[in-house]
């Protein structure tokens, strides 16, 4: 399994070695068990790990620590920043805008919501994959009181202008909440500079562990939640349960390793994104899925016309990719993201998406390109529909 | 061909066929017969060809496109109409490609459209030409 | 050498639970919910720990759901039950974790009809008035624990459990600290829910499960993602979930070798206090976990006493963890109509496997200083 190449970092990155060795001890040692809310000396050693790492990761995204709120991963984040906002300002018949390419966890929020009362725009992004500001604006109604929109689209790396985006709400009084998962340890991101009121993070996506993530909650001026999991009054009430100091400290140190390296690392992944491309192009007939320009570095969506997609997959034992996001191929339906950029059932059955990370390189993707064409070609021979013309 | 690549587990009878086809391809020539069931809209298609040698099937050749079930339903049926008299072919049915290839139950609308395009292709032997 | 007596707040992960989470906190595993053979192997390895979870008390696998602990389990169990249908009525244990408690009163705000369940004096449910609570009208769910966090008193559930049936509505067990401590048998308990937790049982912290039978009709608390029968969406754990599966399958093997030995490591500290002067024993004479045991002693403030027993190297607590730090005497001694000045002064100390003998010697050697000498200003109350 050594020849393995991974290219599935959009859907998970390993547990970098360093943030393993970060976690061990609170897995491990006889002194670092306790529990944070405990009032003793083991206590104490926990709570301090726990702050600390909260400072790295406020660090890495411009806040402030008691900004940062723990949770169980993105999905839990997602579901307390737009269920907890608009409960707690007893908005159930508000208007919400958000895009039709969301992540599930925000989508089934907001349809969620709808059996609740309140009204939901879907923006459908433009033919690039990006949802343009002034879209957004073109959709407020006078009672909208949120918008949710991610900062870079799992699926073909579309960069949403939110830096734009923000300010704009925020003379609107309409709270903010972005979906960061995909670009946190990426692009910078500093929430001291974009008046972004909400914003979800994810270890698993930066080199941490799965199983836990975090809440941005603006405090000036505050952005205020209904608590969606209630207990012991943990994270200020916003998030009961006793906290995973492991988890915690994991997540606090790949902030601290992405914060350390983040322009040098997305030089050198848009290099390697760009060869593969490039190498790519001695197929004819494949299409980029997302914007040429204003896109994630480590992320390349291409439709190969006349491959579909399952088979396409099958035929790279060596490669680990996903054609769509790893949360819907279960179902094997063709991306719904695709779906809505306007591609047919054929091409966004066909498409694979290649993202790259920390451990890429070069070798595996010259070895990947090789693969993919002659899988693609291989495919296109069998297929009785193909013609290159 | 490794039996490490299939990653993705598919049943055997279904992973020989995908990955080492031996009858992919096309026909030309007048005793030719040329059949096709599904649409690129399902992401099945699956056409069938046969050159007759009088009442004998001299070659059976396919061409598929889409997922590695519908292959190896074509590379399947070109085999047997190589291999059976064609009054066997009736026999020829889901459940007996089901049968032959493993097929699971979300996959079966792959062994529908060999079905489909093994009984287009009788009718065309039906009809005089 | 510190001492550490305070189990039902968290406990140090077990080195073979460790040891079977290694390879999943390293090596190329993916996301358990791609189709690639490591996508597989991880989800393979979720239903194995899915199937020793269950099995620690005796469910079904396919009833169970992995949740990020028991205070997301309790919040599920409750608010997932009661949101499926039109509100009515709801009643919880006065003795509750906050979990259940807070959750509770958040469902007052959204339409339900709020009431505690009253116990008696040593924390057991109150039944006479238990039964004529359940009698006042439609009722959806009923939430007790199996066992107390503070004063380890065992609630007879099964009896619960038939009285909440006739009555047409669900039981809700939290066995967050029950289980692995005593032997917890949902199917035997006739539960309809149950709470779990890993990190009480030697387990990592982060990770915890909601049993519910098929037929109690739950909407998720966290939306999106096909994840856990679509009750509870997000990449799945695989590292913790694999922890909590080895710690279930350990305490289950070890279930009685631990309960002996945790006794006898109780019995001692009980006999113990009831030599010193003005002892008071919570939950007294009544059936209570083998770990567990909270006293007051007279004279004493809870958390100056608790401070003093830190420095001297005990890690011991006033109650609940998540309580901690705000003064307040334990609702869950109030609830048992303990006065105020009373359980202000509480203990909690809660055993563990590996504490010893010669441990609790030395806490009672302490404590005699204490109770001997004339109190320190800091410590009277």
């Amino acid at each position: 399994m050594n020849d393995m190449i991974y290219l599935d970092y959009a859907a998970t990155t390993p547990l970098d070695p360093r943030v393993r060795d970060a976690m061990l001890p609170w897995l491990d040692a006889e002194t670092h068990f306790g529990n944070p809310a405990s009032d003793h000396a083991l206590g104490r050693r926990a709570r301090a790990a726990v702050e600390q790492a909260r400072a790295q990761v406020a660090q890495l995204i411009g806040a402030g620590a008691d900004e940062i709120v723990w949770t169980s991963g993105a999905t839990e984040a997602n579901n307390l920043a737009i269920k907890g906002a608009l409960e707690f300002r007893g908005l159930k018949g508000a208007h919400v805008v958000t895009s039709r390419v969301e992540h599930k966890a925000v989508l089934d929020t907001c349809r969620y919501l709808e059996t609740q009362g309140t009204r939901v725009t879907y923006l459908t992004p433009q033919a690039d994959g990006i949802v343009g500001v002034e879209q957004v604006l073109a959709a407020l109604q006078p009672d909208t009181a949120l918008v949710s929109l991610m900062w870079v689209n799992n699926e073909t790396g579309a960069i949403n202008p939110v830096e734009a985006l923000a300010p704009r709400l925020r003379e609107r009084g309409i709270l903010f909440h972005v979906d960061a998962v995909q670009a946190v340890g990426k692009l910078p991101v500093d929430l001291a500079r974009v008046p972004i009121d909400l914003l979800s993070l994810s270890a698993h996506k930066l080199y941490g562990p799965k199983g836990i993530g975090a809440l941005f909650v603006r405090k000036r001026p505050r952005a205020r939640l209904a608590p969606q999991i209630h207990g012991g009054g943990h994270e200020q009430g916003m998030r009961s349960g006793t906290l995973a100091t492991q988890q915690i400290v994991g997540l606090g140190e790949a902030c601290r390793i992405a914060a350390g390296a983040l322009v040098e690392e997305g030089e050198r992944l848009r290099g390697l994104r760009e060869r593969l491309w490039q190498q790519l192009q001695a197929l004819p007939k494949i299409h980029l899925n997302g914007p040429a320009d204003r896109r994630a570095p480590g992320i390349l969506n291409v439709s190969f016309a006349g491959a579909e997609g399952e088979s396409l997959r099958a035929m790279l034992p060596q490669l680990m990719v996903s054609s769509g996001s790893a949360c819907s191929s279960a179902t094997r339906e063709p991306s719904y993201v695709l779906r809505a950029l306007g591609r047919d059932d054929e091409l966004a059955g066909s498409s694979l998406r290649l993202s790259l990370g920390r451990y890429t390189s070069e070798a595996q993707i010259d070895r990947a390109a090789a693969e993919i064409i002659a899988a693609v070609r291989f495919l296109r021979e069998l297929s009785p529909l193909w013609s290159e013309s | 061909m490794n039996p490490q690549d299939n990653v993705y587990a598919y049943r055997e009878p279904i992973w020989q066929r995908f990955r080492a086809p031996r009858h992919a391809g096309r026909l030309d020539g007048a005793q030719v017969l040329s059949t096709q069931a599904g649409s690129a809209a399902t992401r099945s298609v699956l056409r069938l060809q046969i050159e007759l040698d009088g009442e004998r099937v001299a070659r059976a050749r396919f061409r598929a496109y889409g997922c590695p079930t519908a292959i190896a339903v074509g590379e399947w049926l070109a085999e047997q109409l190589e291999a059976r008299p064609r009054a066997a072919w009736a026999a020829i049915d889901v459940a007996a490609i089901r049968d032959a290839l493993e097929i699971p139950d979300d996959k079966a609308h792959c062994a529908l459209l060999g079905e489909d395009v093994l009984r287009a292709l009788q009718q065309q032997m039906k009809q005089p030409s | 050498m510190a001492v550490y007596f305070d189990n039902n707040a968290t406990t140090r992960l077990d080195a073979r639970v460790l040891e079977a989470m290694l390879p999943y906190l390293s090596g190329p595993y993916g996301n358990a919910s791609s189709l690639h053979r490591f996508g597989r192997a991880a989800r393979d390895a979720i239903e194995r720990a899915r199937e020793q979870v269950a099995a620690l008390v005796n469910g079904r696998p396919k009833d169970l759901i992995w949740t990020s602990g028991g205070t997301e389990s309790n919040n599920l169990a409750l608010k997932g039950v009661c949101e499926a249908a039109r509100p009515t009525r709801l009643l919880y244990g006065i003795t509750e974790h906050p979990a259940v408690l807070e959750t509770a009163e958040a469902l007052r705000a959204r339409g339900w009809q709020v009431e505690t369940v009253a116990t008696d004096g040593e924390g057991r449910v109150d039944w006479a008035r238990f039964e004529r609570q359940l009698a006042g009208g439609p009722l959806r769910l009923v939430s007790l624990m199996r066992a107390n966090n503070e004063t380890g008193v065992i609630q007879d559930v099964a009896r619960a459990a038939t009285l909440v049936h006739a009555a047409g509505a669900w039981l809700h067990v939290d066995a967050v600290q029950a289980a692995g401590k005593i032997a917890v048998d949902f199917a035997a308990l006739d539960a309809d829910l149950m709470s779990l937790s890993s990190h009480k049982i030697y387990g990592p912290k982060g990770i915890g499960a909601l049993l519910r039978k098929a037929e109690v009709e739950l909407l998720p608390l966290h939306h999106g993602g096909w994840q856990e029968q679509g009750l509870r969406g997000g990449t799945e754990n695989v590292a913790a979930i694999v922890g909590f599966g080895a710690a279930a399958e350990l305490a289950q093997q070890e279930l009685e070798a631990r309960g002996a030995h945790l006794r006898a490591l109780r019995d001692r500290l009980e006999a113990g206090l009831r030599a010193l002067p003005g002892t008071r024993i919570f939950g007294d004479g009544v059936e209570r976990l083998p770990n567990t045991l909270q006293f007051a002693l007279r004279g004493y403030e809870g958390e100056a006493l608790l401070m003093q027993l830190d420095r001297k190297g005990f890690a011991v607590s006033s109650g609940s963890a998540c309580a901690s730090g705000r003064g307040e005497p334990s609702h869950v001694l109030l609830g048992m109509g303990i006065e105020r000045e009373i359980a202000a002064g509480a203990i909690r100390v809660s055993f563990g496997k590996d504490n010893t003998m010669a441990e609790v010697e030395q806490f009672l050697a302490l404590l005699a200083t204490f109770a001997a000498a004339p109190a320190p200003a800091a410590l009277r109350s």
